[in-house]
C-alpha cells in the first residue's frame, strides 16, 4: 500500500480524466457541431504536458509497486508522445467533419485513451504494465482505424489490423508467461538483476527473446510482422494514419529500449543478432516495396517501415560497443520522425477532398502551381524523410549510423546508407510530379483549417530546427538513454 | 503431485492448436475463437507458473488477460459488425479491397 | 494404495456399468418400430421447427458483447471483495472510481442506442 504514488501518475490521471469528460460531455450537450470535444482535450493535454515537464525536474519515483518509474527515458517518450496527440487532435477536428463522423467524442476519447497506454508503456517497469498500456494503447487504435463505419475501406483496414494485432498481444503474453517462469517475476529490475547473478546459459531465454520480437514487431512494423500495415494506413482516416503510424512506434521503442538494452542487457549476444537481422530486412523490404507503391498513404506506410528499420539499427547498436549513444540516436531518429510523419500526413488531409481520400500521386501533379507554400513544405518534409541535409531526417540518420559503425556493425551502416539512396527515389519522384508535372484538377476544395496549417507549419519549422540546431533534443535524449545503463 | 511441465505441455498444445486454428480457418469469429484458445494457453502457463512459485503475480496477471481479452473481444464484434453490415458476409477472405 | 481417490474410481466404474447394462438390456428386449415422430429430437413435447445447428444472426453478438464486458469486469470484484476489509476506504473509492467509469461507459452505450436491436 506504502507503494502507491498518484503524484507520479498524474498526467495519465488528468488525460483520462478529460477523456471521460469529453465522453460525459457529449452525453449532456446535444447542440451538433459544438467543439467541446476539442476544447478538453487539448486542455487535458496541455496540463499534461507541463506535470511531465514537472516530473522532468523533479528525482525519479518509482511508485505502484515497482511498476512505473517517471525517469526521463519515461519523460522523453511521454513529452512525444503528448505533443504527438496534441497535434493530431488539431490536425482532425476539421477533417472528422468533412468525413461526416458521427461519433465525434468517441474519436477524441481514443485518442487520449490511447495516449495514456501508451504513456504507461514508456514508464512502465514491469511486464504486467507493458500489457496492460500496450491494449489500452492497440484496442483504442483498432477503434479509431474503424471509425467511419459506413466505408468498406475502413472495415476492412480496421479488421486486418485488429486480427494480426490480436495475434501479437497473444505471442506477447506467451512470452510474458514464459519470462515469469523462468525469472519467477515479471518485473524488469528483478530480471536484471537475476541475470547479472546468474551468468549460466539458459536456451529457454532465447524462447522469451524471439516471442517478445514478434510481437514488438508487429507494433513497430518490423518486416516479417508487417504485412499489415500498408492496409491499416491506407483504410484508416488520414489523421489517425498519422496517429498510428506515429504512436505505437514511439511507445514500442520505448519498451524495446526499456526491456532489451536495460533488463536484458545480458543477453545482448542474442538479441543483437535476431534484431540485426529484422532490421536489414526491415529496411530494404519497406524501401523497395515503397518504390512500387502510387497512393501516397501506402508509400509513406513502406516509407514508416524502413524507419523503424533504422531505428533497430540504433538498437543494436545499442547493444553493441556504442552503448547509450545508439540508444540516444534511436530517441533523437524517433523525435524527428514524429515531425516528419504528423507533417507529411497534414498535407495528405490538405489536399483531402470531399469523399475522396486526395492521396494518390497524382493529386500531388502540379501541387507548385496551386499552393507553392504547401509543395515547398511538402518538400522541405520529403526531403527529410529521404534524409536530406539540413533536416532532422538527415541528422537523425547520420547519427544512428555513426552508432552503427561505433560499435563495429559497419556493413549494417553500409546496408542503411544504401537504402537511404533508394528511399531518396521514391521521395523526389513526388517533388518532381509537384513542380514538373502539370496539375489535374484546378478548381478543388481544400481544408483550409487554421489548426491544420498551424500544425503544418510546428512540423515544417521542427524539422528544420532539429535539423540545424540539434543539441537541445539531443542532450535530452542523452540524459534519457544515459539512465538506462 | 503433478510435474510443471506437465501444464507447460498443455499449454504449448494448446497455444500451437489456437495457433494453426488462426492460420487456416476463414470465418473471422473462429478466428476470435482461436486466439481465446492462445490466450487460455498463457492463463494455463501463469497459473501454473504462479503454484510453483508461490507467488500471487501470475494468477493476478492471468484475470488481467481475461479482462482484457473480454474487452478485446468487444471492440472486435463491434468491428466485424460494421463489417457484417457492409459487406454481409464474415469470411475474412472477403476483406480483399487492398492488396500490397 | 488405497488413497482419496479410489473410492471415486470404483464409484465410476459402477455408475458406467450400470448405465451399460440397462441400456444393453432394454436394446435387447424391447421391440423396436422406429418411425418419423419417434425419431424426432425431443424438446419437452413441443414440435420441432427448425434445425438445431441453425446460423445466429450476428445482431446478437452485439448484445452478447455488451454483456460479456460488463460481466467480465465482474473479476476485478471478487479479489476486491475478498480483501476489502484491509483496504478499508482507500478500496471503497477506488472501487467507486472504477464503477463510475463503467457506468459512463454504460450510458454513453445506452443512450448512443447500442442496446436497440435495428
Amino acid at each position: 500500500m506504502e507503494q502507491l504514488n498518484y503524484l507520479s501518475l498524474l498526467p495519465e490521471i488528468v488525460i483520462i480524466l478529460a477523456g471521460i469528460l469529453v465522453i460525459a460531455a457529449d452525453l449532456i450537450i446535444d447542440k451538433k457541431d459544438n467543439i467541446i470535444s476539442e476544447v478538453i482535450s487539448v486542455l487535458g493535454l496541455i496540463i499534461a504536458l507541463f506535470l511531465t515537464g514537472n516530473q522532468f525536474l523533479n528525482p525519479e519515483i518509482i511508485s505502484q509497486n515497482n511498476m512505473l518509474i517517471s525517469d526521463s527515458y519515461a519523460v522523453f517518450f511521454k513529452v512525444a508522445l503528448i505533443i504527438l496527440s496534441l497535434m493530431v487532435i488539431l490536425i482532425s477536428s476539421h477533417h472528422i467533419r468533412e468525413r461526416g463522423i458521427t461519433h465525434r467524442a468517441e474519436y477524441f476519447t481514443f485518442i487520449l485513451f490511447a495516449t495514456v497506454g501508451m504513456m504507461i508503456m514508456a514508464g512502465s517497469l514491469d511486464l504486467v504494465t507493458v500489457y496492460v498500456g500496450l491494449e489500452l494503447m492497440a484496442i483504442s487504435i483498432y477503434i479509431l482505424v474503424g471509425i467511419s463505419r459506413t466505408e468498406f475501406l475502413s472495415n476492412e483496414a480496421a479488421l486486418k489490423y485488429f486480427l494480426l494485432g490480436l495475434l501479437a498481444t497473444a505471442f506477447l503474453l506467451y512470452g510474458i508467461s514464459f519470462t515469469y517462469g523462468m525469472f519467477g517475476t515479471t518485473n524488469l529490475v528483478v530480471i536484471k538483476n537475476f541475470l547479472q547473478n546468474n551468468t549460466t546459459a539458459n536456451s529457454g531465454y532465447i524462447l522469451v527473446l524471439v516471442f517478445l520480437v514478434i510481437a514488438f514487431g508487429f507494433k513497430v512494423a518490423a518486416v516479417p510482422f508487417h504485412m499489415w500495415t500498408p492496409d491499416a494506413y491506407e483504410g484508416a482516416m488520414t489523421p489517425v494514419t498519422g496517429f498510428m503510424s506515429v504512436g505505437p512506434k514511439l511507445a514500442a521503442f520505448a519498451v524495446l529500449g526499456r526491456v532489451f538494452v536495460y533488463s536484458l542487457l545480458t543477453l545482448k549476444a542474442e538479441w543483437t543478432l535476431i534484431l540485426t537481422i529484422v532490421s536489414i530486412l526491415t529496411m530494404t523490404v519497406g524501401n523497395v516495396v515503397a518504390i512500387a507503391q502510387t497512393n501516397i498513404k501506402r508509400m509513406l506506410a513502406y516509407s514508416s517501415i524502413a524507419h523503424a528499420g533504422y531505428c533497430l539499427m540504433g538498437l543494436v547498436a545499442a547493444g553493441g560497443l556504442a552503448g547509450s549513444l545508439g540508444l540516444q540516436s534511436v530517441l533523437f531518429y524517433l523525435s524527428g520522425y514524429l515531425f516528419m510523419n504528423v507533417g507529411a500526413f497534414s498535407i495528405i488531409i490538405f489536399l483531402n477532398k470531399k469523399g475522396i481520400s486526395g492521396s494518390e500521386l497524382d493529386d500531388f501533379s502540379g501541387l507548385n502551381e496551386r499552393y507553392p507554400g504547401i509543395a515547398l513544405m511538402m518538400s522541405v518534409i520529403l526531403l527529410s524523410l529521404a534524409g536530406v541535409p539540413p533536416t532532422t531526417g538527415f541528422a537523425g540518420k547520420l547519427y544512428v549510423f555513426m552508432a552503427a559503425v561505433k560499435s563495429k556493425y559497419m556493413f549494417l551502416a553500409v546496408i542503411g546508407v544504401l537504402n537511404s539512396v533508394i528511399a531518396l527515389y521514391y521521395y523526389l519522384r513526388i517533388i518532381v510530379y509537384m513542380y514538373m508535372k502539370k496539375p489535374a484538377d484546378l478548381k478543388e476544395e481544400t481544408n483550409r483549417s487554421v489548426p491544420l496549417l498551424l500544425v503544418l507549419g510546428i512540423a515544417v519549422v521542427a524539422i528544420l530546427v532539429l535539423g540545424i540546431y540539434p543539441e537541445p533534443v539531443l542532450n535530452f535524449a542523452k540524459s534519457a538513454a544515459g539512465g538506462m545503463f | 503431485m503433478i510435474p510443471l511441465y506437465y501444464y507447460t505441455i498443455l499449454s504449448a498444445v494448446l497455444f500451437v492448436i489456437g495457433l494453426i486454428g488462426f492460420l487456416i480457418r476463414r470465418n473471422i469469429i473462429l478466428l476470435f475463437m482461436s486466439i481465446e484458445v492462445m490466450l487460455n494457453a498463457v492463463n494455463i502457463n501463469l497459473v501454473s507458473f504462479s503454484s510453483y512459485y508461490d507467488s500471487l503475480d501470475g494468477q493476478i496477471l492471468s484475470i488481467f488477460v481475461m479482462a482484457i481479452a473480454a474487452a478485446e473481444a468487444a471492440v472486435g464484434f463491434g468491428i466485424l459488425i460494421a463489417f457484417y453490415r457492409n459487406k454481409n458476409v464474415i469470411d475474412s477472405d472477403k476483406a480483399d479491397l487492398m492488396k500490397w | 494404495m488405497m488413497n482419496d481417490y479410489t473410492g471415486v474410481l470404483i464409484f465410476l466404474i459402477i455408475a458406467i456399468g450400470f448405465v451399460a447394462i440397462m441400456f444393453s438390456v432394454s436394446y435387447v428386449l424391447r421391440p423396436s418400430k422406429p418411425d418419423l415422430k419417434k425419431l424426432l429430437p425431443y424438446e419437452c413435447g413441443n414440435i420441432v421447427n427448425e434445425d438445431a445447428r441453425g446460423l445466429v444472426s450476428v445482431k446478437y453478438y452485439l448484445i452478447a458483447i455488451i454483456f460479456v464486458l460488463f460481466d467480465v469486469e465482474t473479476a476485478f470484484m471478487f479479489p476486491w471483495a475478498v480483501v476489502f476489509r484491509d483496504f478499508g476506504m482507500f478500496g471503497l473509492i477506488e472501487m467507486a472510481i472504477f464503477l463510475l467509469i463503467i457506468l459512463i461507459g454504460f450510458c454513453y452505450a445506452w443512450k448512443k442506442g447500442a442496446l436497440e436491436w435495428d
